[in-house]
């Protein structure tokens, strides 16, 4: 079965390049929204695996999307994908239950970014493992 | 006049001696005339001596011729008739005495006579008269002439007394009153009545006195009034006191001085005794031993003490006189209460002690010259650190001597405008120094009265310094608005990038030839994958490809720097030690594998010369270690492109611990750099390296390293030719850690 990815992006060509990425290795259903609002909508419908969400977003921002996946159990891993240099000024990833290596960049290498949702994954499908260390 | 003398009177005095006189007159005529009498009537006897001798000689001729005994008898006899007769004797040529006649009483004159006949001697004669008589005759004489004489001066005696006493008591007592007139104070008198000329001089002379003595009491009533007056208002104390410290006069402002209100309340408060208002009464006795050897007055500063027991500095002025009266030995002067003064003098003293020491520490150059020549009166320390020229090199020359205009033409610009307005304020002035170099100051002057003599006050401030932190701070600004333009447009740019990039990797995947869905989606349209590889290559499009992702890569990277400037690492922060980085960043640098393409980091000699004490510091160790890095890559390309090459390619790193900061230097032997070059050095995106090889910003980035995150301080010196060195200093951690635990000790 494969993977639920949702890009979170208002910029429209890093949806849909991630997405043509993405979608090539045929491990994942992929979708996208270019808000959070609509991202949550759409989520709500279904939940999704992973997440990866830009900061800056129309109206509710990333950090704000991924306490409400948390809190409403829509998405079990999220990634930051940005463009912005100071987010950590307002944003703790920490208490978002993310780490270091949750964070990308723009402009970033696909590739890592791909490695790091198999190995979320992996985490997942191994059960009995520790969570991931936050 | 003096009574207790009197008793004796003028007049009759005088009376007496005219008596006396007169009667020694009388006496003398008398005595003269006695004489004259005496020896009158001795002549008149001697003559009758003779003739009686000579009448006998020849009367008895005869009888004693013819021996007639009887006639010689008779004759013999009536000559002895005269009373004056006292001896007659007659006798013949035997000797035979024919008559003698002695009555025995004394003799005045004897006469011998021979008695001759015919030549023939018969006999002889003698005559004695007697002395008798005439002796009666001479007393009667005598005492008529001392009774007249007695009479007269009787007479006479009487006669001066009344006369003198009309004569001259009268007059006297004229006098007599005019004097007791003028004893009683009376000046003002006229003519008492002289009865005689003689008078006149005298009483005129009395009166004159009169006169001269009522306009001298008169005016030394007016000076003693002044005086009194000058006595009473005088602002400083009067006094006048016998050695042994009784008080005789003190004027009010001496009561005053010591708290008294009046002068009269003082002197009897004191009980006429000047110890009490002595603090130490020793400091008299000291001051009188003093005044006795001195010749004239002395000065001296004591301490005295007020009624109410406060003490207060005074100046006293004395003198000792000797007076004439009965009072004897006095001291004599005045005291004024200088604690006021004194207080002024001290401000004074302490204002001018200031200034002095604002003038001679003052950080600024201060030199002081005259107008007319320019020739320099005074300078303060400052200008010996700054100029080289010790204090007495300068005074007494002028500024032109010692070529202190580094330019000359300012000379004239500034001594223009001094003559024009009076003072220069903050004109760019370039000193010259005693080693040749020269500072740039700012100028500012302003004319200044020294005695009579007009002045001109320079004072200079070198802004080397400051002008240098003004480039520093320009250059600050520029790259923190740098920082500051870098984090808004990060995210900008960045999301253009992240689509190229994105984009560029999915070109570089779906022309993969054996990608899987690539594969898939040739074959369904009947595309030959490995005839469109090999197109992809005939065309270099997979070159083009990869471009596109490297220059994302850069930009992105360009990105990421320019944010570094606006971030401080504080929290990151681990006390290190500094030449371990250092050796880190070189050993880096030396397996930098852009750098070994064109220069082999190794073959550089890279000399340590550290402080033994150089103590650890506390930093960002990565970010330290990036600066390092980053000026021995600078060090290492700018040899490496070296024209003429290096031969012995050098870096120095020099550590020095100072009080408050340490000091590295990272200098090396390389081709340096050109004034414009060394100006923009930290300049962000300036570079002196060809494009793709530095952004121009590894000094910016180093740059906002040491001063924003370590507070810090950076810059370099360069020469074209010798060599460039940057010089890091950063806070000395043990430095800031002793004033730590000094405010937590005086906390």
């Amino acid at each position: 079965m494969q993977s639920r990815l949702m890009i979170i992006d208002d910029e429209e060509h890093i949806r849909s390049a991630l997405a043509c990425y993405l979608e090539d290795f045929d491990e994942f259903v992929i979708r996208s929204a270019h808000s959070a609002e609509l991202a949550l909508e759409e989520l709500r419908q279904e939940p999704a695996d992973v997440c990866i969400v830009d900061i800056r977003l129309p109206a509710m921002n990333g950090a704000e999307l991924i306490r409400v996946c948390q809190e409403e159990g829509l998405c079990r891993h999220h990634l930051l994908h940005t463009g912005s240099a100071d987010f950590r000024l307002y944003i703790d990833i920490g208490k978002l239950g993310m780490s270091e290596e949750d964070v990308f960049q723009k402009p970033c290498d696909g590739m890592a970014m791909l490695e790091r949702i198999r190995e979320l994954l992996r985490q997942d499908s191994g059960a009995n493992q520790v969570p991931q260390n936050v | 006049m003096d009574n207790a003398s009197a008793g004796k009177s003028l007049s009759k005095r005088l009376s007496l001696a005219l008596g006396v006189l007169s009667a020694v007159v009388i006496l003398a005529a008398s005595t003269l005339v006695f004489l004259v009498l005496s020896w009158q009537v001795g002549n008149r006897m001697k003559s009758q001596a003779d003739n009686t001798i000579v009448f006998l000689a020849q009367s008895l001729e005869s009888p004693l011729w013819v021996l007639d005994r009887e006639g010689a008898e008779s004759v013999a006899r009536a000559t002895t008739m005269d009373a004056n007769v006292g001896l007659l004797e007659l006798r013949d040529i035997r000797d035979e005495v024919w008559f003698a006649h002695d009555t025995g009483k004394p003799l005045f004159i004897t006469r011998e006579a021979q008695i001759r006949h015919d030549g023939q001697v018969i006999g002889f004669v003698r005559l004695g008269l007697e002395d008798s008589s005439r002796r009666r005759t001479l007393a009667w004489t005598g005492l008529a002439a001392a009774a007249v004489a007695l009479l007269v001066i009787v007479a006479q005696y009487c006669l001066a007394r009344r006369l003198l006493r009309n004569l001259l008591r009268k007059p006297f007592m004229a006098l007599d009153s005019l004097v007791g007139a003028y004893a009683r104070g009376e000046y003002a008198q006229t003519d008492p009545g002289a009865y005689y000329t003689e008078f006149a001089p005298l009483v005129d002379a009395f009166l004159g006195m009169g006169q001269t003595i009522e306009r001298q009491v008169n005016a030394l009533a007016e000076s003693e009034e002044k005086y009194r007056l000058i006595f009473n208002h005088s602002p400083v104390g009067i006094f006048c006191s016998t050695l042994d410290g009784e008080l005789l006069e003190g004027n009010a402002s001496l009561g005053n001085m010591f708290g008294y209100v009046t002068r009269e309340e003082f002197l009897s408060a004191t009980g006429l005794r000047v110890d009490a208002v002595y603090a130490d009464v020793s400091q008299r006795e000291a001051f009188l031993r003093d005044l006795e050897v001195a010749s004239g007055a002395l000065s001296r500063e004591m301490i005295f003490v007020r009624r109410d027991g406060a003490q207060f500095e005074g100046m006293m002025t004395a003198s000792i006189h000797h007076g004439a009266d009965e009072r004897g030995t006095l001291l004599n002067g005045v005291i004024e209460d200088v604690g006021a003064r004194k207080q002024a003098e001290e401000r004074l003293r302490q204002s001018e002690e200031k200034f002095s020491r604002l003038f001679r520490l003052s950080p600024d150059v201060i030199i002081v010259m005259n107008m007319t020549e320019g020739r320099i009166i005074d300078v303060n320390e400052a200008f010996s650190r700054l100029t080289g020229f010790a204090y007495h090199e300068a005074v007494g020359k002028t500024a032109s001597e010692l070529g202190l205009y580094a330019t000359p033409a300012i000379r004239h610009l500034v001594r223009r405008r001094m003559q024009a307005t009076g003072q220069i304020e903050n004109i760019d002035f370039s000193l010259g120094c005693k080693d040749g170099k020269s500072v740039s100051c700012v100028l500012s002057s302003q004319l200044l009265s020294v005695g009579d003599e007009e002045c001109v006050m320079a004072v200079m401030r070198d802004v080397t310094e400051f002008k240098r932190m003004q480039e520093l701070m320009i250059q600050s600004e520029k790259m923190i608005s740098v920082g500051g333009i870098a984090a808004g447009v990060a995210h900008e740019i960045n999301n253009p990038l992240g689509i190229i990039m994105v984009s560029s990797q999915n070109l570089v995947q779906r022309t993969k030839p054996d990608f899987p869905k690539n594969v898939e989606a040739a074959k369904s349209i009947g595309l030959d994958m490995n005839l469109f590889d090999q197109y992809m290559r005939t065309r270099g499009l997979y070159e083009f490809i990869r471009n596109i992702q490297d220059a994302a890569v850069r930009a992105a990277e360009i990105i990421r720097h320019m944010l570094d400037f606006s971030r401080r690492s504080e929290s990151r922060r681990t006390v290190c030690d500094l030449r371990v980085i250092i050796e880190r960043a070189a050993h880096l640098a030396g397996n930098d594998y852009d750098l070994k393409k064109n220069y082999d980091f190794k073959r550089i000699d890279l000399v340590f010369e550290c402080d033994e004490n150089f103590p650890a510091i506390s930093c960002t160790e990565t970010e330290i270690e990036q600066v390092f890095l980053n000026l021995f890559r600078n060090a290492a390309q700018a040899m490496s492109t070296a024209q003429p090459a290096v031969t012995e390619p050098r870096i120095v790193v020099r550590m020095r611990a100072g009080t408050e900061l340490v000091t590295v230097e990272v200098e090396d032997n390389g081709p340096g750099m050109p004034l414009e070059v060394e100006r923009r050095a930290f300049e962000p995106f300036f570079t002196t390296k060809p494009p793709g090889v530095g952004t121009g910003l590894g000094l910016s980035v180093s740059y906002f390293i040491i001063t924003r995150s370590h507070d810090g301080r950076m810059r370099v010196e360069s020469r074209p030719g010798e060599g460039t060195r940057f010089i890091i200093e950063l806070p000395n951690l043990e430095h800031g850690q002793k004033e730590e635990d000094e405010c937590s000790h005086d906390s």
